[in-house]
């Protein structure tokens, strides 16, 4: 497998996206499925669930990659059923909305395709055993079972969390894949092929949700791509480094869940946490009992401010993350 | 500068929970993992380390928010 051939799957991921994307979004004007984008004057109606175009793009491009290298196979099937799952239960809930709780539970199964394919192909797919900084494997032998069930369904659940803006998801999903993906080149340089479908899928994909968005990811873009962040980590030993770079959605969901006392979803909290002015600026709610959200936090620090600079601060804290998550991989020992 | 406020701020915070959260796996690693054998009271006392950490962090942040929350809502009616 060749540097040539990485590229090759990469460029394939994002021309892919880029050409599917417009697509999608024609379709689901057709169907009149599309959202108010609530930050803009007039809230104009947007087209929703772009998730379907990185969902097929990061599938596509994934069987290039198994057609390259095919002993990354299984692998590959576990990380297509992983982000399936993740993407079904995410579109389920864009045409028919699912509580906060069962779509939580919901993302849960994603470890199934891990622990099957970690019992039935132990030599293709081994879990366990995170790399982290100045260790390198990590002694979890009991622990890490317990917390498996997380490793998919906790990354898709706060990246879900933090599509809150245009182009927030894809661009901070962007800077967690490029992270690992150097990552992956310095520790297991085989395994980056796995995250590089992802990536092009998202570099061509951004272009149609960056302000003023085109396209809304909906549930099935955010929950697909966390799932597939955190199968690919946990493939690839790198549950460590994948939260590194996801610090800014950990936080924010960690903030959500402790004010609101638990999973719910936006439409049923009674105060929301930003507020729009009718100059379009955001401003931080100052009631006390409103759910406390980074978005929120910002707001409080910086006064109003446009939702293109809000969006902005949230993808400089993704970098922030990011930076952070390759001096992990520099510090890890090989 | 004012516009990187919150970048300095928040930055900051992720920096250190990453710093908090290496150091915490070296401890774990070296005082609880190589003295303690593998057992299930070393999975209770590793988490037991790590709810710690967790509960810390959760503290600290809640209050550092709450304390950003009123000083917003101080500065908001202020203005009014």
């Amino acid at each position: 497998m060749s540097g040539y051939e990485h590229l090759v799957v990469l460029a394939f991921s994002a021309i892919l996206a880029h050409a599917i994307t417009p697509r999608v979004a024609e379709a689901m004007s057709a169907l009149n499925h599309v959202r108010p984008d609530v930050h803009k004057p007039g809230r104009p109606l947007v087209p929703y669930s772009g998730g379907i175009a990185i969902y097929a793009s990061t599938m596509l491009a994934l069987l290039a990659a198994a057609l390259f290298d095919t002993s990354l196979a299984a692998q590959i099937c576990v990380l297509a059923a992983v982000a399936s799952i993740a993407f079904a239960v995410g579109l389920v809930d864009d045409f028919k909305v699912l509580g906060g709780r069962t779509k939580t539970l919901l993302t849960l199964l994603t470890v199934l395709p891990l622990v099957v394919a970690h019992i039935t192909l132990p030599s293709h797919v081994q879990l366990g055993r995170p790399l982290v900084p100045l260790l390198g494997r990590l002694r979890l032998t009991i622990v890490y079972w317990l917390l498996l069930p997380l490793v998919a369904a906790g990354p898709a659940n706060v990246v879900n969390m933090l599509d809150v803006f245009n182009g927030v998801m894809p661009a901070t999903s962007l800077a967690a894949t490029i992270a690992l993906v150097v990552s992956a080149y310095l520790i297991e340089p085989r395994g980056a092929l796995l995250l590089l479908p992802l990536l092009g899928a998202l570099a061509g994909y951004l272009p149609y949700n960056k302000w003023p968005a085109r396209v809304l990811n909906g549930d099935s873009g955010s929950l697909m791509v966390g799932a597939y962040i955190g199968a690919v980590a946990a493939l690839l030993h790198l549950e460590f480094i994948a939260a590194v770079t996801l610090i800014p959605h950990i936080l924010n969901g960690a903030l959500v869940i402790a004010s609101v006392g638990g999973f719910k979803e936006h439409r049923q909290m009674r105060e929301r946490p930003v507020l729009v002015r009718e100059d379009f600026k955001l401003v931080a709610s100052s009631s006390q009992t409103a759910p406390i959200s980074l978005v929120r936090l910002i707001l409080a620090v910086e006064g109003p401010l446009e939702e293109r600079q809000v969006a902005v601060r949230l993808i400089a804290l993704g970098i922030v993350s990011s930076i952070l998550a390759v001096v992990s991989a520099l510090l890890t020992p090989r | 500068m004012s516009g990187l406020r919150s970048l300095v701020v928040f930055g900051i915070l992720i920096v250190l929970v990453w710093l908090s959260s290496v150091a915490l796996l070296y401890a774990v690693d070296t005082l609880v993992v190589a003295i303690v054998r593998e057992s299930w009271a070393r999975t209770v006392l590793g988490l037991t380390v790590f709810a710690f950490w967790a509960f810390g962090w959760y503290l600290a942040i809640i209050t550092l928010s709450r304390k950003l929350i009123s000083s917003w809502a101080h500065r908001a009616n202020e203005r009014t």
